[in-house]
């Protein structure tokens, strides 16, 4: 039995073949599996040609991810863990009077740790009540007369909940940083740092 | 005198000729360069699923980011794969469903309203992999397969033979024929992907 030649089978795929051919071939498909297989595989070939190009991300989140990658050829693998120390909570603010400060929107969080400091604003979403996004930025220390700190572009952000899904982001070339669509609950976020992590522990997303 | 560029370039240019698995191998030998080729040879597909449970671009930006890091992180897992799309699209829908789920909260019940995402969904994701193959086979043939392929099946309204002919400055008559080859040429690529 002779099978059909692949441009043939193109060129049926492609409705390009004049009717005496195409009966010819479509006689021998009705009976063979091995060139029903083949056409199949052509058109998936021919519809992956045709499918529109997809959409890609920005460059700076590819910037990020270079950053990423060259920090984890530095990183230490095993890394101890610190606690990071609150410095200021904007719902404690005006505690002795029992007024939260702030919006109650905005929950606003500054923690020292280590060689830097770290800023979290908790917001609920104004269009989804109870869908929350915790936002960052960290911040290298400056002392004076030292030399400009390094960029914290590319810094690695683990945030666990209870049930110990973990979410995981990256410093943009400002030290910012974003998770989005949290329930309400309790956190754990880990920054990691080149030779210890620093652990936020109980983080009240609320 | 050769231009500090051209050094970057061949070797880029071999990169990106390699498979998946070699490509990983580079990166846990530390080259940053595999490491940007890798992620590049991806990101449309990553980055698209998340378009796709119609997620909007800030998620899609968040979703890609956690897909690399873990891409990153579990590179070492990955060195036997000769393709790593389908590792890839299990990461990146983990993370979809993860937000997915979250955008009608109800904060009386605390509970989740929204239903896993349906079949026709899943059999989207399928077809996109499968088309995104393809197209990664495709930018691994020659040049000239490739202009070829593309001004044939790319362009819409399809360009007549005379018209690719005279664009790409061949023969009308030899169209037919070196569609065929280089429709033979992907399908071999294809074979080497899968």
């Amino acid at each position: 039995m002779r099978h059909v030649s692949f441009q043939t089978l193109v060129d049926l795929a492609q409705s390009t073949l004049n009717t005496a051919n195409k009966e010819k071939a479509q006689q021998h498909l009705a009976t063979c599996q091995r060139c029903q297989k083949e056409l199949e595989e052509l058109r998936h070939l021919l519809e992956g040609l045709q499918a529109p190009p997809l959409a890609a991300p920005q460059p700076d989140l590819m910037k990020r991810l270079v950053s990423a990658f060259r920090r984890q050829q530095t990183q230490l693998a095993q890394r101890p863990l610190r606690p990071a120390t609150l410095q200021f909570d904007s719902w404690t603010k005006f505690a002795p009077s029992g007024v939260r400060g702030g919006t109650s929107q905005e929950h606003q969080l500054l923690f020292a740790a280590s060689l830097f400091d770290v800023d979290l604003q908790i917001v609920e979403d104004v269009a989804a009540p109870g869908v929350f996004s915790l936002r960052g930025q960290v911040l290298a220390l400056e002392a004076e007369g030292e030399p400009e700190p390094d960029n914290p572009e590319g810094m690695e952000l683990r945030l666990a909940d209870r049930a110990g899904d973990e979410r995981r982001s990256l410093t943009d070339h400002l030290g910012r940083f974003t998770f989005s669509r949290l329930t309400a609950g309790q956190y754990t976020l880990r920054l990691l740092l080149d030779d210890h992590d620093v652990i936020f522990e109980s983080l009240e997303v609320t | 005198m050769a231009s500090s560029k051209q050094p970057d370039q061949a070797a880029n240019a071999n990169l990106s000729s390699l498979g998946d698995a070699e490509l990983v191998a580079a990166c846990l030998s530390g080259d940053e360069q595999a490491w940007m080729i890798l992620i590049d040879r991806y990101s449309p597909l990553i980055y698209t699923i998340p378009l796709r449970f119609g997620l909007p671009k800030v998620i899609a930006d968040e979703v890609f980011q956690e897909t690399c890091l873990i891409l990153l992180e579990k590179l070492d897992t990955l060195r036997e794969k000769d393709q790593i799309s389908s590792w890839i699209m299990t990461v990146a829908r983990r993370a979809c469903i993860q937000r997915w789920r979250r955008k009608h909260i109800q904060t009386v019940t605390l509970q989740d309203t929204d239903p896993l995402p349906d079949m026709a969904l899943e059999e989207e994701l399928v077809r996109l992999e499968q088309q995104y193959l393809v197209h990664l086979a495709l930018a691994k043939l020659p040049p000239r397969c490739q202009h070829l392929l593309k001004a044939l099946f790319f362009t819409d309204p399809p360009l007549s033979y005379e018209e690719i002919a005279t664009e790409l400055s061949v023969s009308t008559g030899s169209i037919g024929p070196t569609r065929t080859r280089c429709l033979e040429k992907l399908k071999q690529e294809m074979g080497l992907l899968e």
